[in-house]
C-alpha cells in the first residue's frame, strides 16, 4: 500500500472461508476508500459472492479481520453490518411487490404514533428521499407496477435511508435495460461525490471501466491485485481473471444461404405490432431492444407459451402454431429462458433430472424411464458441456451460475432441435463459460440449426449474430448486418431514437 | 456449526423415525411380535392408502383436505348400490371411478380455475360430506358386505396378515415405482419443485396437476373399499378427519409441504409409526385421551426436525 493512498474506510485483512472443505476465499486483503467506486472482477467461483457476504455480515469468515476507520469490527449478521453503515444490494431485490414505494422505503422503521402508522409522514419522507436522489418515482405507486430499473432505485433509496458509508452492488445491471443502467451509473457517481464508498461487482468490463476508480481481480479465491482503472485495460483484466490468455477471436465468417426455414409475417400480440422475420438454416439472427420492445414476446409465441393475436409463423413453409411449450418442443423448438432460477431450473432436483427433463419422452418405454439410458444421456451431455459437478445427483442450485446455465443448454441440446431460441444465454456468467457457450452456438449454426439470439449484450450480439434486429415499440427499428454490425452500432441503435 | 453435528441435524427426521420405531419395539416384548406388527399394518392400511394419494398431491405442490369426505361419499354410493343388489365388480368399479372423478373435480378447480388448493379442497370437503349425508338421508346403511373379502387374510409366521394390509403395501410399492421410475412421476417432482420451469421444459403442468388430485381421489375410493370391508356400514360421518391423519403421516415421513421433495416410502413409514404409537399407548394402559395429545406432539417434533434439517441445508 503506497503512503499517499487515502486511508481505507473499510479494510479487510486475510479473510479466508471454506465451505465443506473447498476454500472459497484465501487470505484476501481489500481496502475500500471513501468516495471511490471500486470494481470487483472475477469469474464465477472466484470468491466474489463470498467476499460480499462477509462484508454484508451474511457469512462469517473462518479467519481474517475487518476494520472500519481503522477500528476492528465484527459483523456477525446483516443487521450488524447495516449498523456499521454497510449496505448490500443483491441481484434479487429484497422488496415487497404488493406494498407501495413509500411502504417499502419505511418497512421495519415506519413513522408511528402509538400503534398507528403516520401515513402522510411516511409518504412525505419517501418523496423527500426519492427527490434528493433525483428518482422520479411516485411514492404511492405499488412497487409491483414499476419497471425493474425503478424498483432497483427504490432498493438503493431504501439502503440509503440509514447512514450508509459503504454500498455494495452485486451485478446491478443484470436485469436493467441500457437506459436504466445509464441512470444507475449517474446515481452511483453522485453517491461517490458525497463520499460514499462503493463496491461494484460486475461481469461487464465496459461498465467496470466506464464507472470505477479502482479494480480488484479475484481468481480461485485469491486476490490477484488491485489497479487504478486508468492504468489498466480490459484485456489485462480479462487475462488476470482467467489466468491465461483467452482466445478473443473475431466472429467466424458464416454464410447461410438457402431458403428461409422460419418465416414470420406480420406478427402481432403482446408488445409486437407487426413483425416480419426470416431465419435460414445455419443462421444466427439476433434480436434486441429495450425492455418491453417485443423481443421477449416473440420468444413466448415461438415456444407456445403465449399466442399471437395476428400474423403467422411458417416453419418449412407450413403454418406453425404451438399451443403449449410441450407441443413446441415436440415440433423441434428449444427455448432457454433468461430467468435461470425462476423459469429454468428445478431446485429440488439434481443435475440428472434437470438435464434430462425435456428428453423423458425419448428415454421412456411405455411411460417408464429407462434409468441406464437417462444416466448415459446426462453423463454424455454434462461431459460435452463440461459441467463441473460432484456427480449427477448434485442439486442444481449448488452449482455455480455458469454450470447451471450449461445444464439448461445441455437439456435442450440433447434433444437436437431445429430452432433454438436463446434468451440472454450468458447473462451473469464467467468469461470462460461465456466463450464456451459462444463456441457452442457457432457449432449449432455450422450444423444447420436456426438460432434466434435474444441478448442485451452488444458484444455478444456482434460476436454471434449474422443479422441483428433492433426492436422498438414492437416494430423493427433497424436491421444491422456485417460489416455495419458493430458493438457501437448496436448500442447506438438501441438507445437512440 | 461443526460438521458432524450438522450431518446429524440434517438427518434428524430419519433418525427420529428409526429411534421412535426402536423405542416402541423395545418397550414391551409383547409389542415386538409378528401378530402385533401385522395388526398395526392392518390398522394403518386405510389412512396409509390415503397418505399414498396425499403424497402425489403434496409432491406436486398441492394439498388435499377432501380425502375423508370423498371416502364417505364413495362409501355412501356403494351402500346404495349394494342395497340395489349390485355385485362386487360394479361396486368396485363405482368406488374407484367415483373416487377418481371426485379427485378430478378438485384438480379442475386447482389447476384449471386456479383456486387455492386449501380453499378448493376445504369447499369440496363440505360438499362431499354433505352429499353423503343427503344420499343416505342421514341414516346409516348396515350390512354392506360387498367388500368384506378384504377383511380376511392369511397366516404368515403365526401372524394374521389381512388383505387390507397387503393392498396398502402393494399400493405403496407401486406408487414408489411410479414416482421414481415413470415420466409421470418425475414430472410430478418437477411440478412441485418449480412449476414454471417444468412447464417451459415441456411438461403439461395443468393436466399433470389435475392428475395428482385425481389420484388422491382414487386413493380415497380405494380407502373406502377397505373401510367398508371392515365396518360393513355406510355412514355419512365415517373417516372424519382422516385427511389430517394422512397429511400427518406424510409430514412424519418427510414429504415436503412445499412440494418437490419426499418419498411415498417415507409417508408409509410415517403412517405405520403413528399407528404403532397409538397401539403402544393403548397397550401400555394409558387412557384413550392420551393418544390424540401424543400424536400431535409427535407430528410437531417431526415438523420441527424437518425445519431444522432444512436450515442446515441452506447455510
Amino acid at each position: 500500500m503506497s503512503a499517499e493512498a487515502a486511508p481505507a474506510l473499510v479494510a479487510l485483512r486475510g479473510a479466508s472461508k471454506s465451505f465443506s472443505g473447498a476454500r472459497a476465499l484465501k487470505a484476501v486483503d481489500l481496502d475500500l476508500r471513501r468516495g471511490e467506486i471500486h470494481a470487483l472482477c472475477g469469474e464465477n467461483g472466484a470468491g466474489k459472492s463470498t467476499l460480499i457476504r462477509i462484508l454484508g455480515g451474511a457469512t462469517r469468515p473462518d479467519s481474517g479481520t475487518i476494520a472500519i476507520d481503522g477500528l476492528p469490527v465484527r459483523l456477525p449478521d446483516p443487521a450488524a453490518a447495516l449498523r456499521r453503515g454497510i449496505a448490500v444490494i443483491h441481484q434479487e431485490l429484497a422488496l415487497v411487490d404488493d406494498l407501495t414505494v413509500a411502504e417499502n422505503l419505511a418497512l421495519g422503521d415506519e413513522p408511528r404514533r402509538g400503534p398507528w402508522i403516520r401515513r402522510r409522514a411516511m409518504v412525505e419522507s419517501a418523496r423527500a428521499k426519492l427527490g434528493e436522489l433525483g428518482f422520479a418515482i411516485d411514492p404511492r405507486a405499488p412497487l409491483g407496477s414499476l419497471p425493474i430499473g425503478a424498483r432497483q432505485q427504490v432498493e438503493i433509496a431504501r439502503a440509503l435511508r440509514r447512514d450508509v458509508r459503504l454500498l455494495v452492488l452485486d451485478e446491478p445491471t443484470a436485469a436493467l435495460s441500457r437506459a436504466e443502467a445509464g441512470r444507475l451509473f449517474d446515481v452511483l457517481r453522485d453517491l461517490r461525490a458525497r463520499g460514499i464508498a462503493i463496491l461494484y461487482v460486475s461481469h461487464h468490463l465496459d461498465e467496470v471501466f466506464a464507472l470505477s476508480d479502482r479494480i480488484t481481480v479475484l481468481r480461485d479465491g485469491a486476490r490477484i491485485g488491485s489497479w487504478p482503472a486508468s492504468e489498466t485495460t480490459p484485456g489485462e483484466v480479462v487475462a488476470r481473471m482467467v489466468g491465461q490468455a483467452v482466445d478473443v477471436r473475431d466472429r467466424p465468417a458464416r454464410r447461410a444461404d438457402g431458403p428461409a426455414k422460419l418465416r414470420i409475417e406480420g406478427l402481432r400480440g403482446g408488445a409486437l405490432r407487426g413483425l416480419d422475420l426470416e431465419v435460414a438454416a445455419g443462421e444466427v439472427v439476433g434480436l434486441t431492444g429495450l425492455a418491453g420492445a417485443g423481443h421477449e414476446d416473440l420468444a413466448s409465441f415461438l415456444f407456445g407459451d403465449a399466442r399471437p393475436t395476428a400474423g403467422r409463423v411458417l416453419w418449412d413453409g407450413r403454418p406453425f402454431r404451438p399451443r403449449h411449450p410441450a407441443e413446441a418442443a415436440r415440433l423441434g423448438v428449444a427455448m432457454v429462458p433468461a430467468d435461470r432460477r425462476g423459469q429454468g431450473l428445478i431446485p429440488s432436483q439434481g443435475v440428472l433430472e434437470n438435464l434430462t427433463i425435456a428428453s423423458y419422452a425419448d428415454l421412456a418405454r411405455g411411460g417408464w424411464i429407462r434409468r441406464g439410458a437417462q444416466k448415459a444421456l446426462a453423463r454424455q451431455w454434462s461431459e460435452r458441456f463440461e459441467v463441473a459437478s460432484a456427480g449427477l445427483s448434485q442439486k442444481v442450485l449448488t452449482l455455480s451460475g455458469g454450470n447451471q446455465q450449461k445444464v439448461l443448454l445441455a437439456r435442450w441440446a440433447a434433444r437436437d432441435p431445429d430452432l433454438f431460441v436463446l434468451n440472454e444465454p450468458t447473462r451473469g456468467i464467467d468469461v470462460k463459460t461465456r466463450e464456451a457457450i459462444h463456441r457452442w452456438i457457432d457449432g449449432l449454426a455450422e450444423a444447420g440449426r436456426c438460432v434466434l439470439l435474444i441478448t442485451s449484450d452488444a458484444q455478444e450480439m456482434t460476436r454471434l449474430a449474422d443479422r441483428c434486429l433492433i426492436l422498438r415499440g414492437g416494430e423493427v427499428a433497424r436491421t444491422l448486418e456485417p460489416p455495419a454490425l458493430t458493438e457501437h452500432a448496436v448500442v447506438a441503435a438501441v438507445v437512440e431514437g | 456449526m461443526p460438521r458432524p453435528f450438522r450431518t446429524v441435524v440434517g438427518r434428524l427426521p430419519q433418525i427420529l423415525l428409526i429411534a421412535g420405531a426402536l423405542v416402541l419395539m423395545l418397550r414391551t416384548e409383547r409389542f415386538f411380535t409378528p401378530g402385533t406388527l401385522a395388526s398395526i399394518l392392518t390398522q394403518a392400511s386405510i389412512v396409509g392408502v390415503l397418505a399414498i394419494g396425499q403424497t402425489f398431491v403434496l409432491i406436486g405442490g398441492g394439498f388435499d383436505l377432501s380425502q375423508g369426505a370423498a371416502l364417505a361419499l364413495v362409501a355412501a354410493t356403494v351402500g346404495r348400490l349394494s342395497q340395489a343388489e349390485f355385485g362386487l365388480a360394479v361396486c368396485l368399479a363405482a368406488a374407484l371411478g367415483m373416487g377418481l372423478s371426485l379427485g378430478a373435480i378438485n384438480g379442475f378447480f386447482v389447476s384449471v380455475v386456479r383456486t387455492n388448493p386449501f380453499v378448493a379442497t376445504l369447499s369440496t370437503l363440505l360438499i362431499f360430506r354433505g352429499a353423503a349425508f343427503i344420499m343416505l338421508d342421514g341414516r346409516p346403511i348396515p350390512g354392506v358386505r360387498v367388500f368384506q373379502g378384504v377383511d380376511s387374510g392369511f397366516k404368515l409366521a403365526d401372524a394374521f396378515v389381512s388383505y387390507r394390509g397387503v393392498v396398502f403395501v402393494a399400493a405403496t410399492l407401486l406408487t414408489w415405482l411410479v414416482l421414481r421410475r415413470t415420466v409421470f412421476g418425475q414430472h410430478v417432482y418437477a411440478l412441485g419443485g418449480n412449476a414454471e420451469a417444468a412447464r417451459l421444459a415441456g411438461v403439461r403442468t395443468t393436466r399433470l396437476r389435475t392428475w395428482t388430485f385425481a389420484l388422491s381421489g382414487l386413493a380415497s375410493g380405494l380407502a373406502a373399499v377397505l373401510l367398508l370391508g371392515w365396518l360393513r356400514v355406510a355412514k355419512s360421518d365415517i373417516a372424519t378427519g382422516y385427511e389430517l391423519d394422512s397429511i400427518a403421516a406424510c409430514v412424519v415421513g418427510g414429504v415436503s409441504l412445499q412440494g418437490g421433495r419426499g418419498s411415498v416410502l417415507g409417508a408409509a413409514a410415517g403412517c405405520l409409526l403413528l399407528q404403532a404409537l397409538r397401539t403402544q399407548i393403548t397397550m401400555s394402559g394409558f387412557p384413550e385421551e392420551y393418544r390424540t395429545f401424543v400424536t400431535g406432539l409427535v407430528i410437531l417434533i417431526f415438523a420441527a426436525a424437518d425445519a431444522l434439517a432444512r436450515r442446515g441445508e441452506r447455510t
